[in-house]
């Protein structure tokens, strides 16, 4: 019989931020084959968005996930006008690409971020995130929050930027392109990243293909798609910019698509911005009647890749049924390739360098007694026991 | 490669099997074949034409247990929705898994939620409930209204 040993990272890990098992199969150092486990944390959002009208189901899926949290209205935006066949104006798409594109800047500099701690970079950690602040402010003036922004409904958004916040917005850009400058630096000119990236965790164009891979760890292996570029949606076709791509397919490719993408995500706000003082002010949302009954598919470039949502109608205000695909989903499989044959140290870098999202990726809680298997909190219960203890929170602090 | 060439395409390559077509929007298709062709439509679009499989939607119709699976050429910017009606006395179908890898893990999850057999599947496994749900309690059919 030949043993093998296994590497447990997770479900609990202070790596991860997200509960998650990955099972290293290991021969001495190095993996020889790597299993995924996870609905730890599977909260039935599909299942859900059948109950609420298609106004609430935005509520409902800008929670799937905390960081893209405007990817998946955006996406279920597109497919519910595609069903209504319905036009927006050229306002609502200069805000809608804004507020994506202001999300990509923040994601891709939480990852930066995320990826130089992994490594013990923790320069780059630390000026990373400093840095995200601007774009989080940036948000709070836009939206009034600075994470799920209940900008999108259909037909339009729900706030307007207003002329006089234009130049505002410009100027905290402005700022932010000498950071960017500092962080692109940083990592690309390190020579010790260099040494530490460079080979490490390859995906092949062929291995893209076959596990249907998207967003940066796709354009970092040579597969160019863009769904801004290739279906375009929003302003995404109004202004210019391009799609970054590198061949390598490691994680230094993959942090040098993510870098020089920031770049592009500050041309593509300055064309919005711009293109924003022809219109109108106001003009943000266009009336909808009804829905028909019929299917729709919505896509938009989120941070990590094609955010995908199907949305089958009957003439109802509600969905008869909603497919949610994160890019995740598909980016997370390609681990099979990436960390197969490197050694352990390599393996937690390659698994980071997708940018992996696992609340996207599952999407109740229900505690269970370990030894007689019955349930002993529901989700009310557990309310309720915040509530107390907010509660007694206050009176010991006299708010 | 335009959408009409690729409806064009299919029609001359599986003549009756495609049991419909039609162009929905400027870029969007869908057809709807015999659930005995997946695999070879599936070959057909991804491995001789280039086009990048998206993810397969499966749902409790009128008609039965039908799957979507959504297919997008990414040079023309066109989605292909292929289309299968499954009779509920007999949810099977050919899995697409051994020609596209990134077909795994949804067709698990369907398996599981629809409960949908996938013949030839290399690792037939529940995906996200793992061991502590009930056999044979499929939560996405339409008698389950509320998990």
């Amino acid at each position: 019989m030949v043993k093998k040993t296994i590497i447990p990272v997770g479900p609990y890990h202070p790596l991860q931020e997200e509960p998650e098992l990955f099972k290293l199969y290991c021969d001495g150092e190095i993996v020889t084959d790597i299993e995924w486990e996870t609905g730890y944390n599977h909260r039935g959002i599909e299942k859900l968005s059948e109950s609420k009208t298609f106004d609430q189901v935005f509520f409902l899926v800008e929670r799937i996930c905390g960081i893209c949290s405007t990817s998946h209205p955006f996406a279920f935006a597109n497919a519910m006008e595609e069903i209504g066949e319905i036009k927006i104006t050229n306002r609502a798409k200069y805000i809608r690409s804004i507020i994506g594109e202001l999300e990509r800047l923040h994601s891709h500099l939480l990852w930066v971020g995320l990826a130089g701690h992994f490594l013990g970079y923790n320069t780059v950690y630390m000026w990373a995130w400093k840095y995200r602040e601007p774009v989080l402010d940036l948000f709070e003036l836009i939206t009034g929050n600075r994470n799920s922004y209940a900008m999108f409904l259909i037909g339009g958004v729900r706030r307007d930027i207003p002329d006089e916040d234009i130049n505002k917005i410009q100027k905290i850009l402005n700022d932010l392109k000498p950071k960017l400058d500092l962080i692109k630096g940083a990592v690309m000119d390190d020579p010790i990243l260099h040494l530490r990236l460079k080979g490490v965790g390859i995906l092949t164009r062929q291995d893209i293909i076959d596990y249907c891979a998207v967003g940066p760890t796709s354009r970092a292996s040579g597969v160019p798609g863009d769904i801004r570029r290739d279906d375009p949606y929003a302003a995404y076709d109004m202004v210019d910019w391009d799609v970054i791509t590198a061949e390598e397919g490691d994680v230094f490719a993959k942090a040098e698509v993510r870098i020089l993408e920031m770049y592009e995500s500050v041309r593509i706000i300055e064309g919005c911005l711009n293109g924003l003082k022809k219109e109108k002010e106001g003009d943000i949302n266009v009336k909808v009647k009804n829905i028909p009954p019929g299917f729709g598919t919505g896509h938009h470039e989120a941070p990590r890749g094609e955010v995908f949502h199907f949305v089958l109608t009957d003439g109802s205000n509600s969905p008869v049924r909603h497919k949610v695909r994160a890019p995740s989903y598909t980016n997370i499989a390609t681990f099979k390739k990436s960390c197969v044959g490197q050694t352990i140290s390599d393996a937690t870098i390659s698994l980071a360098a997708v940018d992996p999202c696992y609340c996207c990726t599952e999407r109740m809680v229900v505690l269970y007694d370990a030894n007689t298997a019955k349930p002993i909190m529901n989700g009310l219960e557990l309310i309720r026991l915040c509530q107390k203890k907010t509660e007694t929170l206050k009176q010991k602090h006299i708010f | 490669m335009q959408i009409r060439d690729i409806l064009i395409l299919l029609k001359e390559e599986f003549g009756k099997s495609i049991l419909k077509d039609e162009q929905l929007r400027p870029n969007r298709a869908l057809i709807r074949i015999n659930p005995d062709n997946i695999v070879d439509v599936a070959g057909f679009l991804f491995t001789k034409h280039g086009f990048r499989f998206i993810i397969a939607s499966g749902f409790d119709s009128k008609e039965g247990i039908e799957i979507m699976y959504h297919f997008m050429h990414d040079e023309s910017g066109f989605i292909l929705n292929v289309n299968v009606v499954l009779p509920r006395e007999k949810t099977e179908i050919e899995s697409i898994t051994p020609l596209i890898a990134g077909a795994n893990w949804i067709e698990r999850e369907m398996m599981e939620i629809l409960g949908i057999k996938f013949i030839n599947h290399p690792q037939p496994e529940k995906l996200l409930s793992k061991d502590n749900w009930d056999e044979g309690v499929y939560p996405y059919r339409r008698e389950i209204k509320e998990v």
